[in-house]
């Protein structure tokens, strides 16, 4: 795969992890690793896991999230977070928009193909050499 | 029990290392971020490797670090795209240079602009405080000059009497406007008073526009920091940005 392709995919990832992120936290809260959990359920999380912890921090820097360690019975203390009314907001915001865009993408993936296989965009063409 | 205990010597020291890297790519950032990551990366590694199953300890804590990512691809998401690709690119000597180039240059350049912005900046203070100066003083001299204007028209001689009671050593005179024209003392007082209101009015005219005055320049310095934080901004892409971005771009 080449460097540029590699990049696009990367960006698309971010954006997409963090809008997951902001749904998972505009249903309940979560610490790190409930939510890498909850993010490879939903199917195989083609991001390193690692990588949730500083959107999580930038989140909070950004005030879309909250952020308290509390005492954990079971091991170290653990970091939960939640959506705070700004996230909440924005997570309300994004929602419609991102589902804009799947429509948007989905809409020329739908188009029936050509017999070659190809998608079905050179009939325009033909059409207008027939009537040229 | 604790982290140190769950793990074998050697399986100990693979996570220090895995943390101890952690901490070198952290290197700049602001220490309370990196101790809450370190705290936090460390308590992932503890809860993956409980639930993990299969294998030797080795396997099991190598799968899950393999998982969490390598040090430099975790903090990579707090990196701006530009720092990335920098660390990237092969031409790293070339970014070098240039970074030495701009540090000459570059620098200079953006302290005499940081000069000129601090001087626009003390000008305008200077200007607020010599326009409220200069209200505040028209209209208290307005305001002793009504009083005193007053006491004149109901009582002429007030002014000879209070230098009589300062023991002759008093020497308070008031400028006689219509001694020109030989008109009693309540007529000059009442010139003096109605030059006076004027000039308290101006003054109290002075304060109540001063507000407008204070907004205006409140108003152009949030444009101006607006734009320098648009400015900067720019250069910090996060992933929102990002994606709004990637939108626009299949929209359009």
């Amino acid at each position: 795969m080449n460097q540029e392709l590699e990049n696009k995919i990367t960006q698309l990832r971010k954006g997409i992890l963090e809008l997951a992120i902001m749904g998972f936290l505009y249903q309940e809260t979560h610490y790190g690793y409930s939510l890498v959990k909850a993010l490879a359920a939903g199917g195989e999380l083609s991001l390193k896991e690692g990588t949730i912890y500083p959107i999580l921090q930038r989140m909070t820097r950004e005030g879309m999230v909250f952020a308290e360690w509390v005492e954990s019975s079971q091991g170290p203390p653990r970091k939960y977070y939640r959506l705070t009314q700004l996230g909440r907001n924005t997570y309300e915001s994004l929602v419609p928009e991102f589902r804009r865009l799947v429509k948007l993408v989905n809409q020329p993936l739908a188009s029936p193909l050509t017999e070659e296989g190809g998608i079905n965009v050179g009939k325009k063409l033909n059409i207008r050499k027939e009537g040229s | 029990m604790t982290t140190e205990q769950r793990y074998s010597p050697p399986a100990q020291a693979v996570i220090n290392d895995y943390l101890d890297r952690l901490k070198y790519h952290l290197a700049g950032f602001p220490a309370v971020d990196c101790e809450d990551l370190l705290r936090e990366i460390a308590g992932h590694i503890d809860e993956a490797f409980s639930g993990e199953s299969g294998g030797d300890e080795m396997e099991r804590l190598l799968r899950v670090l393999r998982r969490l990512g390598e040090p430099a691809d975790v903090i990579s998401e707090r990196m701006s795209p530009a720092m990335i690709k920098m660390g990237k690119r092969k031409g790293l000597p070339f970014y070098i240079l240039s970074g030495v180039l701009i540090a000459l240059f570059g620098l200079p350049l953006g302290a005499g602009v940081f000069g000129v912005l601090i001087g626009v900046l003390a000008a305008t203070l200077g200007l607020l405080v010599a326009y409220f100066a200069t209200a505040l003083s028209l209209l208290v001299s307005g305001a002793i000059g009504i009083v005193v204007s007053v006491l004149i028209m109901v009582d002429p001689t007030i002014i000879e009497r209070i230098n009589m009671a300062l023991g002759g050593r008093g020497n308070i005179q008031l400028v006689p406007f219509g001694a020109p024209l030989n008109l009693p003392p309540q007529t000059d007082a009442l010139i003096c008073l109605i030059l006076c209101v004027i000039l308290a009015g101006l003054g109290a005219l002075m304060l109540w526009g001063g507000r407008y005055l204070l907004r205006g320049i409140v108003y152009l310095f949030k444009i101006s920091w607006g734009k320098i934080k648009q400015t900067f901004g720019r250069r910090r892409q996060h992933p929102v940005a990002g994606w709004s971005s990637w939108i626009t771009s299949v929209c359009s």
